[in-house]
């Protein structure tokens, strides 16, 4: 609806604002050029999570003053989450890191001021080369570790360098799903196109994404709920997601993979699979048949605590209305949570298979990204010098882990520590923090050990305060990119990140940085014309498009809506959804998801099960610093049941120690009646102690300081293809502070 | 005749997220205080385990037709809590002399008086974004929700109008005519101040 000047004069006051509420988005567009206010609209992505929603940013007199949904983006669909609508207090926080600073204070550690100075990029990136060399030199390339997600610019230096070190996060979050559906669907990773909103059954594991208002999942979880869907959740703590459910099964911890198999036994012993998928598009049935007898509900019945019957009725409705969809994201029981979650993932993959919801409406689709070229494609590099050392985080024994690209932080300290198999020297760290990885304090220990360590970031977190030279990364506002529709995309389509303003300091892109460090350390033959916005005009040029149409498109999307087409070939040794998975008989793992324990129980001396949950206003540690979204959410909470409480002595808001076997936190309580008796959950992501936060500072406790970490040894001896931190697998003990 | 506007909260979709908390603060950030909220969501739990029930409730000023704000405010001739044509109720900075007899009024608890802080220590609660309301805009809180809890709008809006019937107001005993509605979510508690 467009509404000319003088309709716009006419409809003043009152009268326009009736007849403009019919469609907000045009109505804040229509005043600014009416009133020739200097307001304009920028297309750009959300960055927050990895959620990708396009958003439209509103920018008056050169301040970003609102953010709203892209409302022609499969993803977000015209409303932004609580942490993207945020970010306009990140990207106008004083807090922030405003140019490259070295450190003059030799002493590192919790509590000790750096005692940062300014410098120059040129500065900076000469000292980086320098050092990075000298350890190359002296201690090989392999002395020198990335820590930071899979990038191909960053990896492109890594391979440039020579080192095999390229280390990430990921096994304390989704690696047992990455591994199992890459091994059994799509060869490469889990799908995160989930589509709920066609479903008309949903069995969540432990996921609780609208708690955690992630954006497009909370959106078709409501959409189909809305449509009739009936929802049933397993989870120790009524969450969010649970107060929507039809039916919550307070389940106990660690054994939903019972629940699962006991599932697929009725599933297949009452004949209520879908035959003809099953069929044409699985192999592996007839083993999963004969595997699947002893796992009866009855069975099950024991090992989780819910009644036979219940399972029984939640396989029939899970096989009979249809479609049904496994409800599950990152760090859910399917996630890195329990010894056997990555056996749980691949259960989930079989009840998918049998009611033929993978690729299908109203299950989990596999990714319908266009086709971007490879980096080495766009800018083909010499031949990179061939690592001479293991990896130090040991993921070379977990082959099918290795595949991904994912990497292990949580052994890694470990091997800092040890010096072992060789001495890590330095590091360039982006976007990890200390916090939530396996035994906290000795990783802080391990950073510390590190002689030179670079960090790029926004905010002066934690790992800032342990750096040598800290360099400022553009907010996410400021930079560029293009951005797939990975996390909701029924059809390929592409949005465009744009500077919605100038960069407020002397920040830097990361994509720019890389180039410039690697052409600093002489290793310009590598980087000879790379660009960021040289490689994404290649990208847009191979789908057809450029970056110059994208910024004139009205919505800043590339890609037409289609028709799903569901996929008929996956990407498997089969060519099909490998119930029976060969690579996992291959490398030695076990092929079908047969029963396991989680491994610790509760003891007389720590009586409780753990689990840990987040508030939606931040995203993990991150966040935090805002001055709102902290004030809505000013501690973590330690959620116990009102009995339990009481046998404790406890009341709601008093503070209490949470003790495992490695250390203790203190935490406010939370009595409620909605958890087991027998489970304390805390949230996660709180105990700040970098000063430079300094919202954040101080406010609540670090539960990662809990968890005790596993050796490279320990994980293979579980035989878990994925590498899995078990972040849930321990039991506490609570008192009174 | 000035237009009125009416706001329905859904009960049964939100999710508890606070989304609609930190854009009301986004919005209003030379107004709202450290520490204080025009608007924030009350989680109210009822039942016993495991057959526990949970509503979240986005809880900020009712914009009471026969407000107990505005009768206990003692400045003359122009109140400082009073309400405006379109049937808002505002807080006149100018002319509040912070006695705080509004904010002990309020039967919904929804007004607060914070003469500690640099940012506002003037009598405040939610306004409706009545700046935005003029510009043609909603409410800062109702844009971004991912439940799609609020319907905004001129209280003759089909919209509007269609929510209505599903919906009650908070606590009618109090007899205040509020102009915030709430769809319940099935039998589940959810009234509580
Ligand atoms: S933004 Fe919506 S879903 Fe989130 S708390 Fe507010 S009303 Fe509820
Ligand atoms: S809710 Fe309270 S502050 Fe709002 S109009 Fe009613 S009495 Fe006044
Ligand atoms: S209407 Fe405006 S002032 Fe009132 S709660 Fe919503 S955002 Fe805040």
């Amino acid at each position: 609806m467009a509404v000319s000047r003088r309709e716009f004069m006419k409809l003043s006051g009152a009268g326009a604002i009736a007849l403009l509420f019919g469609d907000q988005f045009r109505a804040f567009e229509v005043i600014a050029q009416e009133k020739g206010l200097d307001t304009k609209i920028v297309h750009t992505v959300c960055q927050v999570c990895s959620g990708g929603c396009a958003m439209k940013a509103y920018v008056r007199d050169g301040r970003l003053v609102e953010l709203r949904g892209n409302p022609d983006d499969q993803i977000s669909r015209g409303i932004l989450c609580v942490k993207g609508i945020s970010a306009i207090q990140w990207l106008y926080d004083p807090d922030r890191i405003k140019f490259p600073m070295k450190r003059t204070n030799p002493q590192k550690g919790i509590g000790v001021d750096p005692q940062f100075i300014r410098i120059s990029w040129d500065e900076a990136y000469a000292t980086i080369a320098q050092k990075f060399n000298e350890y190359k030199e002296k201690f090989g390339p392999e002395s020198i570790a990335f820590i930071m997600r899979p990038q191909n610019f960053a990896q492109r230096l890594a391979k440039a360098i020579g080192t095999p070190n390229y280390i990430s996060h990921h096994n304390t979050c989704y690696t047992t799903q990455e591994v199992v559906w890459g091994a059994t669907v799509t060869g490469k990773g889990k799908p995160w196109t989930q589509d709920y909103a066609n479903a008309k059954y949903i069995l969540s594991f432990g996921w609780d994404m609208p708690g955690k208002a992630k954006n497009m999942q909370t959106q078709n979880f409501l959409a189909a709920i809305d449509k009739g869907a009936k929802v049933t959740v397993l989870d120790p703590r009524y969450t969010p997601t649970a107060s929507k459910a039809d039916l919550w099964i307070p389940i106990k911890p660690g054994t939903d993979l019972a629940f699962a198999l006991a599932m697929i036994n009725v599933i297949i012993t009452q004949n209520l699979y879908d035959k003809q998928f099953v069929d044409d598009f699985t192999v592996g049935f007839d083993e999963v048949k004969e595997f699947i007898k002893p796992y009866t509900p009855q069975w099950a019945s024991k090992i989780t605590e819910v009644p036979a019957q219940t399972i029984e009725k939640v396989a029939k409705d899970f096989a009979t209305m249809k479609p049904a969809i496994v409800a599950t994201h990152k760090r859910d029981a399917a996630g890195p949570n329990y010894a056997n979650s990555w056996r749980l993932a691949h259960a989930q993959v079989i009840l998918m298979g049998l009611v033929g919801t993978i690729d299908r409406l109203g299950g989990h689709i596999m990714e319908r990204m266009p086709k971007f070229p490879s980096l080495d494609s766009v800018y083909p590099a010499p031949p990179y010098p061939k690592p001479k050392a293991a990896r130090v985080d040991g993921m070379e024994k977990f082959p099918l882990l290795l595949k991904t690209g994912k990497g292990s932080f949580s052994t890694f300290h470990r091997a800092v520590l040890e010096g072992k198999p060789y001495p890590i020297k330095a590091a360039l760290v982006r976007k990890h923090n200390v916090f939530a990885f396996p035994d906290a304090p000795s990783m802080v220990e391990a950073l510390k050990k590190l002689e030179f360590m670079v960090v790029l970031d926004i905010h002066p977190s934690e790992m800032i305060q342990l750096a040598d030279i800290v360099l400022p990364d553009h907010h996410f506002l400021e930079g560029s990119a293009i951005v797939g529709r990975q996390y909701f995309g029924l059809y390929p389509q592409v949005a465009i990140q744009q500077p919605v303003i100038k960069p407020l300091y002397e920040t830097r892109g990361f994509r720019s940085i890389i180039p410039e460090l690697g052409r600093a350390m002489g290793l310009g033959d590598y980087f000879k014309d790379v660009s960021p916005g040289g490689y994404d005009e290649a990208c847009l040029k191979a789908i057809g498009t450029s970056m110059e149409e994208l910024k004139k498109s009205p919505n800043g999307l590339w890609g037409e809506a289609k028709p799903f087409v569901p996929t008929k070939e996956f990407n498997t040794p089969s060519k099909k959804i490998e119930l029976y998975a060969s690579e996992f008989k291959k490398y030695g793992y076990d092929p079908l998801p047969a029963w396991k324990e989680k491994k610790v129980k509760p003891s007389k001396e720590y009586p409780l099960y753990f689990v840990t949950t987040r508030p939606p206003v931040f995203i993990h540690s991150t966040l935090q610093n805002l001055e709102y979204n902290i004030q809505i959410y000013p501690e973590n909470l330690c959620y116990i049941n009102t009995e339990t409480a009481k046998k404790l002595g406890v009341k709601d808001g008093d503070y209490v120690m949470v003790e495992s076997p490695v250390n203790k936190i203190k935490v406010k309580a939370k009595v409620t009646e909605g958890i087991r008796p027998d489970t304390v959950c805390v949230d996660h992501g709180f105990g700040h102690w970098s000063k430079g936060m300094t919202k954040a500072y101080g406010k609540g406790s670090n539960e990662g300081d809990l968890i005790p970490a596993q050796s490279t040894q320990e994980m293979l001896d579980a035989n878990d293809p994925s590498m899995s931190e078990n972040m849930n697998d321990l039991c506490v003990r609570v008192y009174k502070a | 005749m000035a237009k009125r506007y009416a706001m329905v909260i859904d009960l049964r979709r939100c999710v508890g997220c606070n989304a609609c908390t930190v854009a009301c603060k986004q919005e209003w950030p030379d107004k709202i205080p450290p520490g204080e909220f025009r608007t924030k969501i009350k989680e109210i739990e009822s039942g016993k385990y495991p057959n526990v029930k949970m509503v979240y409730r986005r809880t900020a000023c009712m914009h009471c037709a026969d407000a107990p704000c505005v009768k206990a405010c003692p400045v003359e001739p122009i109140k400082a809590s009073r309400k405006t044509p379109e049937g808002i109720t505002i807080v006149d900075e100018k002319l509040c002399i912070q006695c705080g007899a509004c904010v002990e009024a309020c039967p919904y608890k929804v007004r607060y008086l914070n003469t500690d802080n640099k940012i506002n220590d003037k009598a405040d609660s939610c306004n409706f974004c009545y700046p935005r309301l003029q510009k043609g805009e909603k409410p800062a809180c109702t844009i971004n929700c991912v439940g799609k809890v609020f319907t905004f709008g001129e209280i003759n809006d089909p919209e509007v109008q269609k929510k209505l019937k599903l919906a009650k107001p908070l606590k009618p005993e109090f007899k205040t005519k509020p102009s915030v509605y709430y769809i319940p979510f099935g039998t589940r508690k959810w009234d509580t101040i």
